[in-house]
C-alpha cells in the first residue's frame, strides 16, 4: 500500500542539460535516421539552433535526473519489481535542443487505487521551462503503476 | 511536410512497421532514454519480479509513435501527445504504429487535428492507445 500522503508532494527545482550525445544515442536506439536529430549540419540548415530533440527525448531524460521523486514514491512504499508505466501525456510549447538548460519543477498528483488495491496509481507532473528565459517548454504527466497482485 | 488541405477527418498516416525489439534495442533505449530499470535489460530481475523475460520500455513504443508523427509532419507542428500503455511488448516483437485523423478544429486561432495513435504486434494485441494534436 502506497502512503496517501505522496499525493501533492513538491520537489525542488532541478535543472537537466540536453547534450548531443544523448540524442544521438536515443535516436539510434529507436532507429530514427533523420538527420535532424543526429547532424548538427542538417539540423542548422532546417532553423535548428543545433540537434533536435526527438519528441519523446525529454520524458525520460526529466524523469532520469528527478531522483527525489523516485526516491520520494519508493520510500512511500512504491515497490520498482511491481512499477509498470500506466500513461503519459507530454504538451509541446517549444522544441528542446542540444546545448539547452532546461528547468524542471516535478510534483506528484494524485495517488490513488483500482481494483480493491490490486492496482495502486502515482501521478507525477513535471514542468519543464528554458532555463536562461523561464520560456516554457513541455509539460508533462507520467501515471505509475504498482501492481500489487496478479492481476 | 503536410499542410491542412491535405488533412482531413480520416486521412490515415503511413504506417510505422518496426524490426523485430531485440535486446540490443532494450540496451540501447536504457543508456539513451535514461531508463534503466532493471526490468527492460536483465533477466534476473524480470524473472524474480514474476515476468517471464525482460519487455520493452513503453517509452520505446511512444518514442515510435514520434517517429510516426515526424515522419509525417513537422516536429514543431505537435502540440499533444498522450498515451496509456494497455499491454507488455515482448523481446522479438515487431510493433506497428498506426493514426487516423479523427476530429479537426478550425475555431480556433491555430486550426488542430486530432489523431489517434495505436501500436499493436502481430498477433492483434494493442500494446498502447493514444491520441495526438497537431496544427496541420
Amino acid at each position: 500500500m502506497i502512503d496517501r500522503q505522496l499525493a501533492g508532494t513538491k520537489f525542488p527545482d532541478y535543472n537537466i542539460g540536453v547534450e548531443r550525445s544523448q540524442i544521438r544515442l536515443f535516436a539510434k536506439a529507436i532507429g530514427e535516421t533523420d538527420p535532424r536529430y543526429l547532424d548538427v549540419y542538417a539540423a542548422r540548415g532546417q532553423g535548428h539552433p543545433d540537434l533536435l530533440a526527438p519528441p519523446t527525448f525529454l520524458v525520460g531524460l526529466a524523469a532520469t535526473e528527478n531522483t527525489d521523486a523516485m526516491a520520494a514514491i519508493f520510500k512511500a512504499g512504491g515497490d520498482l519489481r511491481r512499477l509498470l508505466h500506466g500513461e503519459q501525456a507530454v504538451n509541446y510549447f517549444r522544441d528542446a535542443h542540444a546545448g539547452d538548460e532546461l528547468r524542471c519543477a516535478a510534483r506528484i498528483g494524485q495517488v490513488y487505487d483500482k481494483r480493491d488495491g490490486e492496482l495502486e496509481f502515482v501521478e507525477l507532473q513535471t514542468d519543464v521551462t528554458d532555463a536562461a528565459n523561464g520560456q516554457r517548454v513541455v509539460s508533462m504527466t507520467s501515471v505509475l503503476v504498482f501492481k500489487n497482485r496478479q492481476v | 511536410m503536410h499542410t491542412a488541405a491535405a488533412i482531413e477527418v480520416g486521412t490515415t498516416l503511413p504506417a510505422l512497421e518496426l524490426p523485430a525489439i531485440s535486446r540490443t534495442t532494450l540496451a540501447l533505449f536504457a543508456g539513451g532514454s535514461g531508463d534503466h530499470n532493471p526490468i527492460h535489460i536483465d533477466t534476473d530481475f524480470a524473472r524474480d519480479a514474476g515476468m517471464p523475460d525482460v519487455f520493452a520500455h513503453g517509452m520505446l513504443s511512444m518514442a515510435y509513435l514520434g517517429r510516426l508523427l515526424t515522419g509525417w509532419v513537422d516536429q514543431r507542428q505537435i502540440r499533444s501527445i498522450t498515451v496509456r500503455f494497455a499491454a507488455v511488448t515482448p523481446v522479438g516483437a515487431r510493433p506497428r504504429c498506426e493514426g487516423t485523423v479523427t476530429a479537426i478544429d478550425t475555431t480556433t486561432p491555430i486550426p488542430t487535428a486530432t489523431i489517434e495513435l495505436t501500436v499493436h504486434l502481430p498477433d492483434g494485441t494493442t500494446t498502447l492507445h493514444g491520441t495526438a494534436v497537431i496544427n496541420p
